[in-house]
Protein backbone atom coordinates (compact mmCIF):
# COMPACT_ATOMS: atom_id res chain seq x y z
CA UNK A 1 0.00 0.00 0.00
CA UNK A 2 2.72 3.01 1.11
CA UNK A 3 6.16 2.27 1.10
CA UNK A 4 9.38 4.21 1.65
CA UNK A 5 12.54 3.27 0.57
CA UNK A 6 15.70 4.87 1.99
CA UNK A 7 13.96 8.83 2.17
CA UNK A 8 15.60 11.61 3.10
CA UNK A 9 14.33 14.77 3.77
CA UNK A 10 14.73 17.91 5.09
CA UNK A 11 13.31 21.55 5.40
CA UNK A 12 17.15 23.09 5.87
CA UNK A 13 19.91 21.46 3.03
CA UNK A 14 22.04 21.09 5.35
CA UNK A 15 20.03 19.67 8.28
CA UNK A 16 18.27 16.39 7.04
CA UNK A 17 15.35 15.35 9.03
CA UNK A 18 15.38 12.11 7.85
CA UNK A 19 18.40 10.00 6.92
CA UNK A 20 17.14 6.90 5.12
CA UNK A 21 13.45 6.16 6.49
CA UNK A 22 11.77 2.65 5.58
CA UNK A 23 8.88 2.13 6.03
CA UNK A 24 5.79 -0.30 4.61
CA UNK A 25 2.19 -0.36 5.42
CA UNK A 26 0.33 -3.11 4.87
CA UNK A 27 -3.32 -3.43 4.55
CA UNK A 28 -5.23 -4.44 7.79
CA UNK A 29 -3.33 -2.85 10.12
CA UNK A 30 -4.26 -0.36 12.55
CA UNK A 31 -0.10 1.55 12.92
CA UNK A 32 0.79 3.82 15.57
CA UNK A 33 3.35 5.97 14.49
CA UNK A 34 5.37 7.27 17.23
CA UNK A 35 8.01 9.64 18.00
CA UNK A 36 9.14 12.21 19.92
CA UNK A 37 7.81 16.31 19.81
CA UNK A 38 9.88 17.71 16.53
CA UNK A 39 10.89 13.87 15.37
CA UNK A 40 9.09 14.28 11.92
CA UNK A 41 5.69 12.42 12.16
CA UNK A 42 3.16 15.10 10.43
CA UNK A 43 6.55 15.58 7.75
CA UNK A 44 6.71 11.77 7.24
CA UNK A 45 2.50 11.47 7.21
CA UNK A 46 3.32 14.45 4.35
CA UNK A 47 5.65 12.24 2.41
CA UNK A 48 3.44 9.43 2.41
CA UNK A 49 0.56 11.58 0.93
CA UNK A 50 3.01 13.00 -1.26
CA UNK A 51 2.20 16.25 0.18
CA UNK A 52 6.59 16.41 0.59
CA UNK A 53 8.68 15.55 -1.80
CA UNK A 54 11.67 13.82 -0.61
CA UNK A 55 15.29 14.68 -1.47
CA UNK A 56 16.51 11.25 -2.34
CA UNK A 57 14.89 7.86 -2.00
CA UNK A 58 11.25 7.07 -3.27
CA UNK A 59 7.49 7.44 -1.32
CA UNK A 60 5.27 4.80 -2.56
CA UNK A 61 1.37 4.44 -2.81
CA UNK A 62 0.67 1.38 -4.45
CA UNK A 63 3.87 1.23 -6.20
CA UNK A 64 3.47 4.94 -7.70
CA UNK A 65 5.31 7.38 -7.01
CA UNK A 66 3.49 9.51 -4.45
CA UNK A 67 4.33 12.91 -5.32
CA UNK A 68 2.03 12.50 -8.74
CA UNK A 69 -1.00 12.83 -6.42
CA UNK A 70 -3.14 11.28 -9.25
CA UNK A 71 -7.24 11.41 -8.81
CA UNK A 72 -6.74 7.45 -8.09
CA UNK A 73 -4.50 8.20 -5.39
CA UNK A 74 -5.61 10.76 -3.82
CA UNK A 75 -9.22 9.19 -3.77
CA UNK A 76 -7.64 6.01 -1.93
CA UNK A 77 -6.07 8.30 0.95
CA UNK A 78 -8.52 10.03 3.53
CA UNK A 79 -5.43 12.48 5.60
CA UNK A 80 -7.04 13.75 8.69
CA UNK A 81 -4.48 16.65 9.95
CA UNK A 82 -4.04 17.75 13.42
CA UNK A 83 -4.82 21.38 12.34
CA UNK A 84 -8.37 20.52 10.81
CA UNK A 85 -9.26 23.47 7.77
CA UNK A 86 -13.05 23.41 7.40
CA UNK A 87 -14.61 25.96 5.29
CA UNK A 88 -17.29 28.19 5.93
CA UNK A 89 -20.21 25.97 5.48
CA UNK A 90 -22.87 24.18 7.33
CA UNK A 91 -22.48 20.15 7.80
CA UNK A 92 -25.04 19.19 5.02
CA UNK A 93 -23.06 21.58 2.52
CA UNK A 94 -20.05 20.25 3.12
CA UNK A 95 -21.16 16.52 3.09
CA UNK A 96 -22.55 17.53 -0.34
CA UNK A 97 -19.44 19.66 -1.25
CA UNK A 98 -17.02 16.75 -0.97
CA UNK A 99 -18.58 13.72 -0.11
CA UNK A 100 -18.56 13.55 -4.01
CA UNK A 101 -14.91 12.86 -4.09
CA UNK A 102 -14.65 10.10 -2.72
CA UNK A 103 -16.50 6.76 -4.57
CA UNK A 104 -17.27 4.97 -1.08
CA UNK A 105 -18.55 7.45 0.83
CA UNK A 106 -21.62 6.46 2.73
CA UNK A 107 -24.11 9.06 4.00
CA UNK A 108 -26.00 6.57 6.50
CA UNK A 109 -22.60 5.96 7.77
CA UNK A 110 -22.42 9.96 8.16
CA UNK A 111 -24.81 10.44 9.50
CA UNK A 112 -24.38 7.31 12.43
CA UNK A 113 -21.16 9.05 13.50
CA UNK A 114 -22.33 12.18 13.61
CA UNK A 115 -25.11 10.99 16.14
CA UNK A 116 -22.96 9.33 18.45
CA UNK A 117 -21.24 12.32 18.74
CA UNK A 118 -23.99 14.20 19.02
CA UNK A 119 -23.59 16.62 16.44
CA UNK A 120 -26.16 15.63 14.00
CA UNK A 121 -28.78 18.61 15.66
CA UNK A 122 -25.54 21.15 14.67
CA UNK A 123 -27.32 23.86 11.99
CA UNK A 124 -24.52 26.37 12.21
CA UNK A 125 -21.49 26.44 9.98
CA UNK A 126 -18.54 24.34 11.22
CA UNK A 127 -15.82 27.03 10.94
CA UNK A 128 -17.46 28.62 14.14
CA UNK A 129 -18.01 25.57 15.96
CA UNK A 130 -15.22 24.39 18.84
CA UNK A 131 -11.78 22.93 18.18
CA UNK A 132 -13.24 19.49 19.44
CA UNK A 133 -16.34 19.91 17.64
CA UNK A 134 -15.10 20.54 14.09
CA UNK A 135 -12.52 17.54 14.71
CA UNK A 136 -16.01 15.55 15.30
CA UNK A 137 -17.05 16.25 12.25
CA UNK A 138 -14.10 15.88 10.42
CA UNK A 139 -13.44 12.64 12.11
CA UNK A 140 -17.09 11.56 10.85
CA UNK A 141 -16.47 12.90 6.97
CA UNK A 142 -12.58 10.92 7.37
CA UNK A 143 -14.31 7.41 8.42
CA UNK A 144 -18.07 7.86 6.41
CA UNK A 145 -15.54 8.10 3.32
CA UNK A 146 -14.29 4.04 3.62
CA UNK A 147 -11.32 5.10 2.07
CA UNK A 148 -8.26 1.93 2.05
CA UNK A 149 -5.68 4.00 3.77
CA UNK A 150 -7.24 6.24 6.71
CA UNK A 151 -4.41 8.83 7.63
CA UNK A 152 -4.99 10.29 11.06
CA UNK A 153 -2.75 13.04 12.66
CA UNK A 154 -3.41 13.41 16.26
CA UNK A 155 -7.15 12.69 16.52
CA UNK A 156 -8.05 12.57 19.32
CA UNK A 157 -6.22 16.06 20.56
CA UNK A 158 -9.10 18.46 21.42
CA UNK A 159 -11.62 15.62 22.29
CA UNK A 160 -13.61 15.43 25.48
CA UNK A 161 -13.31 12.06 27.52
CA UNK A 162 -16.43 10.63 26.13
CA UNK A 163 -15.66 11.24 22.74
CA UNK A 164 -12.35 9.32 22.93
CA UNK A 165 -14.30 6.29 23.94
CA UNK A 166 -16.84 6.57 21.32
CA UNK A 167 -13.81 7.65 18.57
CA UNK A 168 -12.06 4.17 19.98
CA UNK A 169 -15.56 2.17 19.18
CA UNK A 170 -16.05 3.86 15.54
CA UNK A 171 -11.94 2.94 14.69
CA UNK A 172 -12.50 -0.70 16.30
CA UNK A 173 -15.64 -1.04 14.51
CA UNK A 174 -14.01 0.45 10.97
CA UNK A 175 -11.02 -1.63 11.07
CA UNK A 176 -10.94 -4.74 8.06
CA UNK A 177 -9.04 -6.74 6.06
CA UNK A 178 -9.10 -4.17 2.80
CA UNK A 179 -8.21 -0.76 5.57
CA UNK A 180 -5.15 0.30 6.69
CA UNK A 181 -5.06 3.01 9.27
CA UNK A 182 -2.57 5.11 10.61
CA UNK A 183 -2.74 7.27 13.58
CA UNK A 184 0.40 9.88 14.39
CA UNK A 185 0.21 10.18 17.58
CA UNK A 186 1.25 11.56 21.56
CA UNK A 187 -1.77 10.08 23.44
CA UNK A 188 -0.93 6.07 23.54
CA UNK A 189 -3.12 5.33 26.26
CA UNK A 190 -6.16 6.94 24.37
CA UNK A 191 -5.62 4.23 21.08
CA UNK A 192 -3.43 1.33 22.85
CA UNK A 193 -6.13 -1.17 22.70
CA UNK A 194 -6.67 -0.07 18.75
CA UNK A 195 -2.97 -0.12 17.41
CA UNK A 196 -1.27 -3.70 16.21
CA UNK A 197 1.34 -2.31 14.27
CA UNK A 198 3.71 0.28 16.05
CA UNK A 199 6.36 2.40 14.03
CA UNK A 200 8.73 4.60 16.18
CA UNK A 201 11.14 7.20 14.48
CA UNK A 202 13.69 8.97 16.31
CA UNK A 203 16.49 11.07 14.94
CA UNK A 204 15.98 10.64 11.33
CA UNK A 205 15.73 7.00 11.79
CA UNK A 206 12.26 4.25 12.06
CA UNK A 207 14.22 2.66 15.06
CA UNK A 208 10.96 0.08 14.89
CA UNK A 209 8.27 -0.93 12.43
CA UNK A 210 6.57 -3.96 13.48
CA UNK A 211 3.37 -5.67 14.44
CA UNK A 212 2.07 -6.07 17.69
CA UNK A 213 2.61 -9.96 18.08
CA UNK A 214 6.34 -10.06 16.84
CA UNK A 215 6.60 -7.19 19.39
CA UNK A 216 5.19 -9.19 22.05
CA UNK A 217 7.07 -12.22 21.10
CA UNK A 218 10.23 -10.34 21.68
CA UNK A 219 9.62 -8.28 24.49
CA UNK A 220 7.80 -8.86 27.51
CA UNK A 221 6.22 -5.79 29.30
CA UNK A 222 5.29 -6.16 33.36
CA UNK A 223 5.46 -4.80 36.37
CA UNK A 224 7.01 -6.16 39.63
CA UNK A 225 7.99 -5.46 42.57
CA UNK A 226 11.79 -5.20 42.11
CA UNK A 227 13.34 -5.47 38.61
CA UNK A 228 13.77 -8.74 36.97
CA UNK A 229 17.51 -10.68 36.59
CA UNK A 230 15.94 -12.98 33.82
CA UNK A 231 16.54 -11.54 29.97
CA UNK A 232 18.17 -8.97 29.27
CA UNK A 233 16.23 -5.16 30.57
CA UNK A 234 15.30 -2.31 28.32
CA UNK A 235 13.97 0.21 30.23
CA UNK A 236 12.31 0.16 33.82
CA UNK A 237 10.42 2.77 35.37
CA UNK A 238 9.39 2.88 38.68
CA UNK A 239 5.33 3.80 39.57
CA UNK A 240 3.43 3.26 42.69
CA UNK A 241 1.89 -0.09 41.59
CA UNK A 242 5.83 -1.40 41.07
CA UNK A 243 8.39 -1.38 39.05
CA UNK A 244 7.57 -1.28 35.21
CA UNK A 245 9.59 -2.78 33.05
CA UNK A 246 10.09 -4.17 28.84
CA UNK A 247 12.59 -6.98 29.12
CA UNK A 248 13.75 -9.58 26.67
CA UNK A 249 11.12 -12.35 25.91
CA UNK A 250 13.65 -15.50 26.89
CA UNK A 251 10.32 -17.56 28.31
CA UNK A 252 7.94 -17.15 25.86
CA UNK A 253 5.60 -15.56 27.44
CA UNK A 254 2.67 -13.35 25.96
CA UNK A 255 2.16 -9.82 27.90
CA UNK A 256 -0.20 -7.03 26.42
CA UNK A 257 2.01 -4.42 24.71
CA UNK A 258 2.25 -1.16 26.22
CA UNK A 259 3.17 1.40 24.02
CA UNK A 260 4.79 3.94 26.35
CA UNK A 261 7.12 1.54 28.01
CA UNK A 262 7.83 -0.16 24.27
CA UNK A 263 8.56 4.16 23.21
CA UNK A 264 10.97 4.47 26.08
CA UNK A 265 12.61 1.38 25.47
CA UNK A 266 12.84 2.13 21.87
CA UNK A 267 14.55 5.74 22.42
CA UNK A 268 17.01 4.28 24.96
CA UNK A 269 18.14 1.61 23.04
CA UNK A 270 17.99 2.62 19.64
CA UNK A 271 20.45 0.31 17.73
CA UNK A 272 19.47 -2.87 19.41
CA UNK A 273 15.84 -2.01 18.40
CA UNK A 274 16.73 -1.32 15.07
CA UNK A 275 18.65 -4.45 14.61
CA UNK A 276 16.01 -6.75 16.42
CA UNK A 277 13.27 -5.51 14.26
CA UNK A 278 15.01 -5.82 11.19
CA UNK B 1 -8.91 14.60 -17.73
CA UNK B 2 -12.34 13.64 -16.14
CA UNK B 3 -14.82 16.66 -17.09
CA UNK B 4 -16.90 15.18 -14.09
CA UNK B 5 -13.76 16.17 -11.71
CA UNK B 6 -13.64 19.54 -12.69
CA UNK B 7 -17.51 19.96 -12.34
CA UNK B 8 -17.24 18.44 -8.70
CA UNK B 9 -14.48 21.18 -8.10
CA UNK B 10 -16.31 24.11 -9.89
CA UNK B 11 -19.30 22.58 -7.51
CA UNK B 12 -17.48 22.86 -4.63
CA UNK B 13 -15.84 26.31 -4.92
CA UNK B 14 -19.86 27.60 -5.52
CA UNK B 15 -20.76 25.72 -1.70
CA UNK B 16 -17.54 27.73 -0.53
CA UNK B 17 -17.76 31.26 -1.90
CA UNK B 18 -21.24 31.79 -3.75
CA UNK B 19 -22.29 33.68 -0.74
CA UNK B 20 -18.97 36.34 -0.89
CA UNK B 21 -18.97 36.29 -4.75
CA UNK B 22 -22.60 37.93 -4.35
CA UNK B 23 -21.93 40.03 -1.98
CA UNK B 24 -18.65 41.19 -3.62
CA UNK B 25 -20.79 41.95 -7.03
CA UNK B 26 -23.65 44.08 -5.30
CA UNK B 27 -20.43 45.82 -3.54
CA UNK B 28 -19.21 46.34 -7.22
CA UNK B 29 -22.71 47.52 -8.27
CA UNK B 30 -23.23 49.77 -5.61
CA UNK B 31 -19.82 51.67 -5.82
CA UNK B 32 -20.17 52.11 -9.74
CA UNK B 33 -23.70 53.09 -9.18
CA UNK B 34 -22.48 55.59 -6.39
CA UNK B 35 -19.53 56.64 -8.69
CA UNK B 36 -22.03 57.40 -12.02
CA UNK B 37 -24.66 59.39 -9.41
CA UNK B 38 -21.53 61.27 -8.43
CA UNK B 39 -20.36 62.31 -11.89
CA UNK B 40 -23.45 62.46 -12.95
CA UNK B 41 -23.54 60.26 -15.42
CA UNK B 42 -20.14 61.29 -16.93
CA UNK B 43 -18.84 59.11 -19.61
CA UNK B 44 -15.49 59.14 -18.15
CA UNK B 45 -14.90 55.38 -17.34
CA UNK B 46 -10.94 55.59 -16.64
CA UNK B 47 -11.65 55.05 -12.54
CA UNK B 48 -14.36 52.56 -13.42
CA UNK B 49 -11.81 50.37 -15.60
CA UNK B 50 -8.88 50.91 -13.17
CA UNK B 51 -11.11 49.73 -10.50
CA UNK B 52 -12.42 46.53 -12.83
CA UNK B 53 -8.64 45.41 -13.41
CA UNK B 54 -7.71 45.54 -10.07
CA UNK B 55 -10.99 43.35 -9.22
CA UNK B 56 -9.92 40.84 -12.37
CA UNK B 57 -6.34 40.69 -10.00
CA UNK B 58 -7.99 40.07 -6.78
CA UNK B 59 -10.52 37.27 -8.84
CA UNK B 60 -7.58 34.41 -9.48
CA UNK B 61 -5.69 34.56 -5.97
CA UNK B 62 -9.45 34.04 -4.87
CA UNK B 63 -9.65 30.64 -6.35
CA UNK B 64 -6.22 29.76 -4.94
CA UNK B 65 -6.46 31.19 -1.49
CA UNK B 66 -6.50 27.67 -0.01
CA UNK B 67 -2.96 27.54 -1.07
CA UNK B 68 -2.23 30.21 1.15
CA UNK B 69 -2.61 28.71 4.64
CA UNK B 70 -1.15 25.44 5.50
CA UNK B 71 -3.95 23.57 6.52
CA UNK B 72 -6.35 24.80 3.52
CA UNK B 73 -3.22 23.84 1.40
CA UNK B 74 -3.25 20.43 2.61
CA UNK B 75 -7.24 20.09 1.71
CA UNK B 76 -6.98 21.50 -1.39
CA UNK B 77 -4.01 19.36 -2.54
CA UNK B 78 -5.48 16.08 -1.15
CA UNK B 79 -8.89 16.75 -2.99
CA UNK B 80 -9.18 13.54 -4.94
CA UNK B 81 -8.68 15.09 -8.62
CA UNK B 82 -5.63 15.31 -11.22
CA UNK B 83 -3.40 18.61 -10.60
CA UNK B 84 -4.39 19.20 -14.43
CA UNK B 85 -8.27 19.35 -13.35
CA UNK B 86 -7.54 21.76 -10.42
CA UNK B 87 -5.93 23.96 -12.51
CA UNK B 88 -8.40 23.99 -15.46
CA UNK B 89 -11.22 24.45 -12.79
CA UNK B 90 -8.96 27.16 -11.64
CA UNK B 91 -9.17 28.56 -15.66
CA UNK B 92 -12.49 27.86 -15.79
CA UNK B 93 -13.88 30.34 -12.76
CA UNK B 94 -11.26 32.76 -13.32
CA UNK B 95 -11.87 33.71 -17.35
CA UNK B 96 -15.42 32.46 -17.32
CA UNK B 97 -17.34 32.81 -14.08
CA UNK B 98 -15.48 35.60 -12.48
CA UNK B 99 -15.02 37.71 -15.96
CA UNK B 100 -19.05 37.33 -16.72
CA UNK B 101 -19.29 38.30 -12.95
CA UNK B 102 -17.78 41.62 -12.87
CA UNK B 103 -18.70 42.54 -16.31
CA UNK B 104 -21.84 42.37 -15.30
CA UNK B 105 -21.47 43.83 -11.88
CA UNK B 106 -19.87 46.79 -13.80
CA UNK B 107 -22.49 47.33 -15.84
CA UNK B 108 -25.75 46.51 -13.82
CA UNK B 109 -24.05 49.30 -11.56
CA UNK B 110 -23.61 51.87 -14.07
CA UNK B 111 -26.96 51.56 -15.46
CA UNK B 112 -28.36 51.88 -11.76
CA UNK B 113 -26.21 55.14 -11.96
CA UNK B 114 -27.26 56.28 -14.77
CA UNK B 115 -30.36 55.81 -13.41
CA UNK B 116 -30.40 57.43 -9.82
CA UNK B 117 -28.94 60.73 -11.90
CA UNK B 118 -32.15 60.78 -13.90
CA UNK B 119 -34.33 61.42 -11.16
CA UNK B 120 -32.90 64.02 -10.62
CA UNK B 121 -31.11 65.03 -13.50
CA UNK B 122 -33.73 63.80 -16.12
CA UNK B 123 -31.56 66.66 -19.29
CA UNK B 124 -28.67 64.42 -18.73
CA UNK B 125 -30.07 61.80 -21.42
CA UNK B 126 -29.15 64.52 -24.04
CA UNK B 127 -26.17 62.09 -24.07
CA UNK B 128 -26.90 59.39 -26.44
CA UNK B 129 -25.86 56.40 -24.17
CA UNK B 130 -28.00 57.32 -21.49
CA UNK B 131 -30.55 54.92 -19.65
CA UNK B 132 -33.34 55.59 -21.76
CA UNK B 133 -31.36 53.68 -24.50
CA UNK B 134 -29.94 50.81 -23.38
CA UNK B 135 -28.99 49.64 -26.75
CA UNK B 136 -26.83 52.45 -27.54
CA UNK B 137 -25.11 52.49 -23.69
CA UNK B 138 -23.98 49.03 -24.31
CA UNK B 139 -22.98 49.58 -27.49
CA UNK B 140 -21.03 52.81 -26.30
CA UNK B 141 -19.32 50.07 -23.53
CA UNK B 142 -18.49 47.35 -25.74
CA UNK B 143 -17.59 49.29 -29.16
CA UNK B 144 -14.35 50.14 -27.82
CA UNK B 145 -13.28 46.99 -26.79
CA UNK B 146 -11.47 45.37 -29.45
CA UNK B 147 -9.64 41.77 -30.09
CA UNK B 148 -6.02 43.16 -29.38
CA UNK B 149 -7.72 44.76 -25.92
CA UNK B 150 -9.23 41.32 -24.95
CA UNK B 151 -6.99 39.22 -25.57
CA UNK B 152 -4.11 41.69 -23.37
CA UNK B 153 -6.89 41.05 -20.85
CA UNK B 154 -6.73 37.61 -20.61
CA UNK B 155 -2.70 37.70 -20.98
CA UNK B 156 -2.73 39.79 -17.89
CA UNK B 157 -5.14 36.80 -16.03
CA UNK B 158 -3.23 34.24 -17.35
CA UNK B 159 -0.33 36.25 -15.49
CA UNK B 160 -2.24 36.65 -12.21
CA UNK B 161 -3.11 32.89 -12.37
CA UNK B 162 0.49 32.02 -12.23
CA UNK B 163 1.29 34.45 -10.18
CA UNK B 164 -1.44 33.21 -7.39
CA UNK B 165 -0.21 29.33 -7.39
CA UNK B 166 3.19 30.89 -7.22
CA UNK B 167 3.57 33.50 -4.06
CA UNK B 168 1.69 32.23 -1.10
CA UNK B 169 2.12 34.62 1.39
CA UNK B 170 0.36 38.25 0.93
CA UNK B 171 -0.77 37.35 -2.75
CA UNK B 172 -2.90 40.13 -3.25
CA UNK B 173 -0.35 42.97 -3.30
CA UNK B 174 2.21 40.78 -5.14
CA UNK B 175 0.09 39.97 -7.73
CA UNK B 176 -0.76 43.69 -7.81
CA UNK B 177 3.31 44.06 -8.09
CA UNK B 178 3.18 41.45 -10.93
CA UNK B 179 0.81 43.24 -12.82
CA UNK B 180 2.22 46.54 -12.54
CA UNK B 181 5.83 44.77 -13.93
CA UNK B 182 4.61 43.44 -16.39
CA UNK B 183 1.97 46.16 -17.64
CA UNK B 184 5.68 47.92 -18.34
CA UNK B 185 6.87 45.20 -19.95
CA UNK B 186 3.76 45.12 -21.95
CA UNK B 187 3.86 48.61 -22.55
CA UNK B 188 7.68 48.90 -23.78
CA UNK B 189 7.02 45.79 -26.46
CA UNK B 190 4.21 47.79 -27.91
CA UNK B 191 5.72 50.62 -27.86
CA UNK B 192 8.96 49.31 -29.18
CA UNK B 193 6.88 47.30 -32.26
CA UNK B 194 5.14 50.42 -32.88
CA UNK B 195 8.15 52.47 -32.66
CA UNK B 196 9.83 49.88 -35.48
CA UNK B 197 6.77 49.43 -37.17
CA UNK B 198 6.96 52.97 -38.11
CA UNK B 199 10.63 53.36 -38.79
CA UNK B 200 10.42 50.42 -41.12
CA UNK B 201 7.04 50.49 -43.14
CA UNK B 202 6.77 54.67 -43.50
CA UNK B 203 8.85 55.91 -45.45
CA UNK B 204 11.26 59.33 -44.21
CA UNK B 205 9.36 61.60 -46.08
CA UNK B 206 6.04 60.68 -44.44
CA UNK B 207 7.70 60.48 -41.22
CA UNK B 208 9.45 64.03 -41.29
CA UNK B 209 5.96 65.39 -42.56
CA UNK B 210 6.57 65.89 -46.64
CA UNK B 211 3.90 63.76 -46.99
CA UNK B 212 0.20 64.72 -45.63
CA UNK B 213 -1.82 61.52 -46.98
CA UNK B 214 -0.67 58.42 -44.39
CA UNK B 215 -1.96 55.26 -45.11
CA UNK B 216 -4.16 53.95 -42.39
CA UNK B 217 -3.01 50.02 -42.69
CA UNK B 218 0.63 51.07 -41.88
CA UNK B 219 0.44 49.83 -38.41
CA UNK B 220 -1.48 46.13 -38.88
CA UNK B 221 1.91 43.79 -39.03
CA UNK B 222 2.38 45.34 -35.26
CA UNK B 223 -0.95 44.70 -34.33
CA UNK B 224 -0.61 40.67 -35.60
CA UNK B 225 2.72 40.96 -33.77
CA UNK B 226 0.77 41.83 -30.48
CA UNK B 227 -1.55 39.32 -30.83
CA UNK B 228 0.96 36.39 -31.06
CA UNK B 229 2.72 38.05 -27.80
CA UNK B 230 -0.33 37.93 -26.14
CA UNK B 231 -1.49 34.66 -27.22
CA UNK B 232 2.14 32.91 -26.53
CA UNK B 233 2.20 34.52 -22.92
CA UNK B 234 -1.50 32.87 -21.98
CA UNK B 235 -0.47 29.67 -23.47
CA UNK B 236 3.07 29.85 -21.65
CA UNK B 237 1.46 31.21 -18.31
CA UNK B 238 -0.93 28.45 -18.11
CA UNK B 239 1.43 26.00 -18.49
CA UNK B 240 3.37 27.39 -15.89
CA UNK B 241 0.76 27.19 -13.38
CA UNK B 242 0.16 23.61 -14.36
CA UNK B 243 3.79 22.80 -13.61
CA UNK B 244 3.56 24.85 -10.51
CA UNK B 245 0.86 23.20 -9.43
CA UNK B 246 2.35 20.19 -9.75
CA UNK B 247 5.41 20.48 -7.91
CA UNK B 248 3.57 22.33 -5.12
CA UNK B 249 4.18 21.02 -1.72
CA UNK B 250 2.09 21.19 1.92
Amino acid sequence: MIQLKNVEFGYDKNRKLFNGVDLQLEPGHFYGLLGRNGAGKTTLLKIMTGLLFPQAGEALIDGEPAYKRTAQQLSDIYFLQEEIYVPHLKIKQYEEAFAPFYPNFSHEQFMYYLTEFEMDNMLGFIDKFSHGQKKKVMIAFALAANVPLLIMDEPTNGLDIPSKSIFRKFMAAYADEQKTVLISTHQVRDLHSLIDAVSIIDNGRMILNASGDVITDKLVFDTNDEKSKEGKLYYSEETPRGIQQVKENVNHIDTPLDLELLFNAAVLNKQEFTEMFK
Amino acid sequence: MNINNIIKLVKAYFYENWRNDLIYSFGIMAALSLFMTIMSGNPDLTGIKIAAVVFMVYYPCRFFSKLHQPSSRIHFLMTPVTNAEKVMSGMFLTNIYFVAGIVLSVLIGQILGYGIVNMYKPDIFAIPYGIHNLGEFLKWQVLPIDGEAVLMFFAGISIMFFAAIYFKKSPFWKLLLAGFVISLVFGAIMAGTEWLNVVLTVPAEIRNGHYYKVEHNIATSSDWFMYVVYSVTIVYFYAMSFLRMRETEA
